[in-house]
């Protein structure tokens, strides 16, 4: 298996939605993306991020998966869901602790991200992580990404007394490289609120 | 002519804007005769590398072209779906001409050809050369940048003829000019990485120019710091190690006041200074006042926040200052933009690795569109009209007697304004939008209705081109060769990837033509774009933007060459300024001091809030292009006014509810959304919408006095709650000014 792999990096992701678009210009995936975006605290913040299938070591998906509609491939790839044996039973849905697998009504069917597989069995890297214009998502050795990056890079994540390790990474940053702003004010830094609010009065230069 | 020849619903359903949501073919693949077409993405001006799937002369597809060195294959979303635009329902094919109470209707060639030539002799002979006006853009190639400004010249002879540039690059270009005697950006985006602070004003750079983020995050892994200088927190604002919430049109507040400091504590490079600039006592004089008190009042932010961004800049080994839009839509932007420019030549961090200034260029070709000649004050290779020498050599290069060229004409608003008052009375126009685009949209609606003859060049029917007497379909960039100046000043290649579908033309070829029938065949004889290009060399030589190097298979074979390129075989100068030797005749860097000054409107006791407009990342400009694809529209449908909590109470407004932004000049109607990330005394509308969702029927018709750019960026207005309206324009889909 080859060492590439996929990086989810919060800090670097500016909430474009690159990767929801090219992942929708998929041929296969008839227009409908594979990528969840998540803006948290909407209003408040800017903070964001794209959650791509995180290939989970033994996928909770395929656990559930009754007739066998996903699937893992030999390089440890959790594959889409193969429309013909999906029977929308939605359990997937449910058991993903990532919220990835997607049940779209008019196909009857639920699908989701397999890290373009067709596109690495050519050589290429998955089209959202070759897109993204920040590196927020990457599709590198994860060598190059200690390397490359300030940061701390996760695999194994805990929900409860279970922990899950997964093929692809989360990435987390400290000190100067740590996502502030996740309650940002802009009143609050203005500390001068008199000139703020109260722009053109006596005091405040017009 | 007259308004429009129907109401707006009813053209509206004859030419769009439509959702265009699944690609030519749908979503299955053959790749049968599948080719990819290396090209790049016709929208900003970082002109991202990309290639076109192609399957039988239709465009079905991309990918990411992960070989061309500036993106790598990155790109934003409106390149990506880019693609959709082609095959589109609303894709003009044939010309159109009026017909009063039913729209417009399919006409020959040699029709529209014989009544636009006609119109134009028929006006010229009545009211003068001058009378007959263009209006061009930035989005077109080198090559039909360069077209229009010889067809204003020769073809036409008239003065006025200009650009939307007009609204994006000028004060920028200016200031450049005036402080390091070149308008280009200094650097390649590469040194952006190497620099260890990096100052980033008025720019938006995760919406309206993505890829930039990517070079800015790089050098933060490098352990750059990083300032950002913009009344809202847009999402690059986040990881800065300072956020300055600046109060719009209170940049200088911040520039000087961080200069003072640094003077005082010695953070300037008094070698460098002494050796490659001049005025420094000057500027020293007048920043001296700019205490951080003082400064702060004007900025409207906290003092400490300007000596903190002084003590970041002021000490650092290396540093890049980069500015767009916010620092320039000003009756002082180009002050503004000098007030930066001043913190780098100080420092003396200039021209060499890691040590460099950008202005981030707004659109495709906002670069070398400005070098062509389409300018009101510019011929090719960014000369000056107005000196004998450069009118001289390009009459020669034209084979036109020097006398025969036009003076310099009006700029865009002034245009519109002579349009306005009945003193031009024709006007061809390409590529530009003014009734959405243009500040004081009810203003610019009106000149529309007073002109006695209209001609649009388009492939869309955009809302100006509503107002034309006859419509000539022209091509997208994917239908023709050419080159574009991208943001760094590395000139590229587009490459035509299909034909202009029916009977739609090549813009350079309906430019022709009309030349043609004009009299003027021997000087508008040209074979293709490349033909053109040829000449272009020719007519840049010697000039600023010298290209007289480069050839299109020299710019195929190198990924690009940075202009100046004086001779065959020059490598081209990725880097400009290296060694201290600026533009200038005396090879200086002239510092220029500048002062604050209030805003052309200030907000007053009937209009309390600053309204400031700007971009959302799933649309571009007018929105000719971008509110024609689905998944972009879905993405951000509508304006949405930004407010801030406290001003959103103190106003009885909350999240989602419509509201009524109203200035002296005109109102719209969107919905609001309430954000902690901008000032409370600001808000924000994005305006790539037309009509009632036009933020530019509130922005103010004021222009700087050198480089004549809108003051998109101040307005005074007063913000109110209203019902969801349900009028004839409400009720139209999202892209074409209805409300979602």
């Amino acid at each position: 298996m080859s060492d590439l792999a996929f990086f989810i990096d919060p800090a670097r992701c500016i909430n474009c939605r690159t990767c929801e678009a090219a992942c929708a210009s998929c041929e296969h995936h008839l227009g409908v993306s594979m990528i969840h975006f998540t803006t948290s605290y909407p209003g408040g913040t800017t903070r964001s991020f794209a959650q791509v299938c995180m290939h989970c070591e033994d996928p909770v998906c395929v656990r559930v998966c009754v007739p066998e509609a996903i699937r893992v491939a030999a390089d440890g790839t959790v594959l889409g869901v193969d429309r013909e044996l999906c029977t929308s039973c939605q359990l997937c849905v449910d058991a993903c602790p990532f919220g990835v697998p997607l049940y779209v009504e008019n196909l009857h069917s639920v699908m989701k991200c397999d890290m373009c597989h067709d596109r690495r069995l050519s050589g290429e890297r998955p089209m959202c992580a070759t897109a993204c214009p920040t590196g927020a998502l990457a599709f590198l050795p994860r060598a190059e990404m200690e390397q490359s990056r300030r940061c701390t890079i996760v695999r194994d994540l805990a929900f409860g007394s279970e922990t899950i390790r997964t093929r692809a990474h989360f990435v987390f940053r400290q000190g100067q490289d740590a996502l502030h702003g996740a309650f940002f004010d802009v009143a609050d830094v203005l500390q001068d609120t008199e000139c703020a609010a109260n722009y053109g009065q006596e005091g405040c230069p017009r | 002519m007259a308004k429009l020849p129907v109401e707006v619903p009813e053209l509206v359903r004859a030419f769009g804007p439509t959702l265009h949501q699944v690609p030519s073919g749908g979503w299955t693949r053959t790749n049968a005769d599948e080719k990819l077409v290396k090209t790049h993405c016709c929208f900003c001006g970082q002109q991202c590398g990309i290639q076109l799937r192609v399957q039988s002369n239709k465009i079905v597809g991309f990918e990411p072209w992960e070989d061309f060195p500036f993106n790598r294959g990155k790109l934003c979303p409106k390149g990506v779906k880019r693609y959709m635009q082609d095959e589109h329902p609303d894709r003009l094919i044939h010309p159109l001409q009026r017909v009063e109470g039913k729209g417009f209707e399919a006409i020959s060639w040699d029709f529209a050809m014989q009544r636009v030539v006609s119109e134009i002799q028929r006006i010229q002979s009545t009211y003068g050369k001058d009378a007959f006006a263009i209006l061009t853009g930035a989005s077109l190639t080198n090559e039909k940048a360069y077209l229009m400004g010889k067809f204003a010249r020769v073809a036409l002879q008239t003065a006025n003829i200009d650009y939307n540039g007009r609204l994006c690059m000028v004060s920028a270009g200016a200031a450049s000019k005036k402080v390091f005697g070149i308008d280009r950006s200094a650097n390649p985006w590469s040194d952006i990485t190497k620099a260890k602070v990096i100052l980033a004003a008025g720019a938006n750079i995760a919406e309206c120019a993505p890829i930039t983020t990517d070079y800015i995050w790089q050098a933060r892994e490098h352990g750059a710091k990083l300032i950002i200088l913009d009344p809202r927190m847009t999402p690059i604002a986040r990881n800065a190690d300072l956020f300055i919430p600046v109060r719009p049109g209170g940049d200088i507040g911040v520039f000087n006041g961080m200069l003072h400091i640094m003077i005082e504590r010695g953070w300037v490079d008094r070698a460098f200074i002494e050796q490659h600039t001049t005025g420094f006592e000057q500027l020293s004089e007048a920043v001296s006042k700019y205490t951080p008190d003082y400064a702060a009042k004007i900025a409207g932010v906290p003092p400490q926040m300007i000596v903190k961004a002084a003590e970041l800049w002021g000490p650092a080994p290396t540093s890049f200052l980069m500015h767009a839009r916010g620092i320039e839509h000003h009756t002082k932007g180009v002050d503004n933009c000098i007030a930066a420019i001043n913190l780098v030549v100080a420092t003396g961090r200039i021209g060499r690795e890691g040590c460099g200034y950008a202005m981030i260029t707004g659109q495709g070709n906002g670069q070398g569109a400005r070098e062509q000649g389409q300018k009101c004050d510019q011929l090719p290779g960014s000369r000056d009209i107005s000196n004998p020498e450069h009118r001289k050599y390009i009459a020669g290069v034209w084979g036109v007697p020097e006398e025969s060229l036009p003076q310099k004409g009006l700029s865009a608003v002034p245009l519109v304004e002579a349009i306005h008052a009945g003193k031009i009375k024709g006007l061809i126009s390409i590529c530009f939008n003014p009734v959405v685009s243009l500040p004081d949209s009810n203003f610019v609606r009106e000149a529309l209705d007073k002109l006695e003859f209209y001609t649009n060049i388009d492939f869309f029917l955009s809302e100006t081109a509503r107002y034309a007497d006859v419509v000539l379909a022209g091509s997208l960039m994917e239908e023709d060769d050419g080159t574009t100046t991208s943001v760094e000043g590395r000139v590229i290649r587009h490459r035509k990837a299909v034909t202009p579908p029916g009977d739609a033309r090549e813009d350079w070829k309906i430019i022709c033509e009309i030349a043609k029938r004009l009299g003027r065949a021997d000087k508008f004889n040209y074979e293709s774009p490349q033909d053109i290009f040829e000449e272009l060399r020719v007519a840049s030589r010697g000039g600023t933007s010298d290209y007289y190097g480069m050839t299109w298979e020299r710019i195929d074979e190198n990924n690009g060459l940075f202009w100046p390129c004086p001779e065959p075989g020059h490598p081209g100068t990725p880097r400009l300024y290296e060694n201290g030797k600026f533009g200038h005749p005396d090879g200086k860097a002239h510092f220029i001091p500048v002062e604050w000054r209030p805003s052309a409107e200030m907000p007053d006791e009937e209009f309390p809030i600053i309204l400031t407009t700007g971009r959302v990342v799933s649309q571009f400009l007018s929105g000719t292009q971008t509110r024609r694809i689905g998944s972009l529209v879905d993405q951000y449908p509508q304006p949405m006014c930004e407010i801030h909590p406290r001003l959103a109470e103190k106003l009885g407004i909350a999240d989602g509810d419509f509201v009524k932004v109203e200035s002296r000049r005109g109102n719209i109607v969107v919905k609001a959304t309430v954000v902690k990330t901008i000032r409370p005394d600001t808000v924000f509308v994005p305006y790539h919408w037309p009509l009632d969702r036009s933020a530019n029927n509130c922005t103010i018709r004021a222009i700087d006095p050198v480089s004549n750019i809108p003051e998109f960026k101040v307005s005074a207005v007063r913000v109110s709650k209203v019902d969801r309206p349900v009028d004839a324009i409400a009720m139209l889909e999202v892209q074409a000014g209805g409300v979602r």
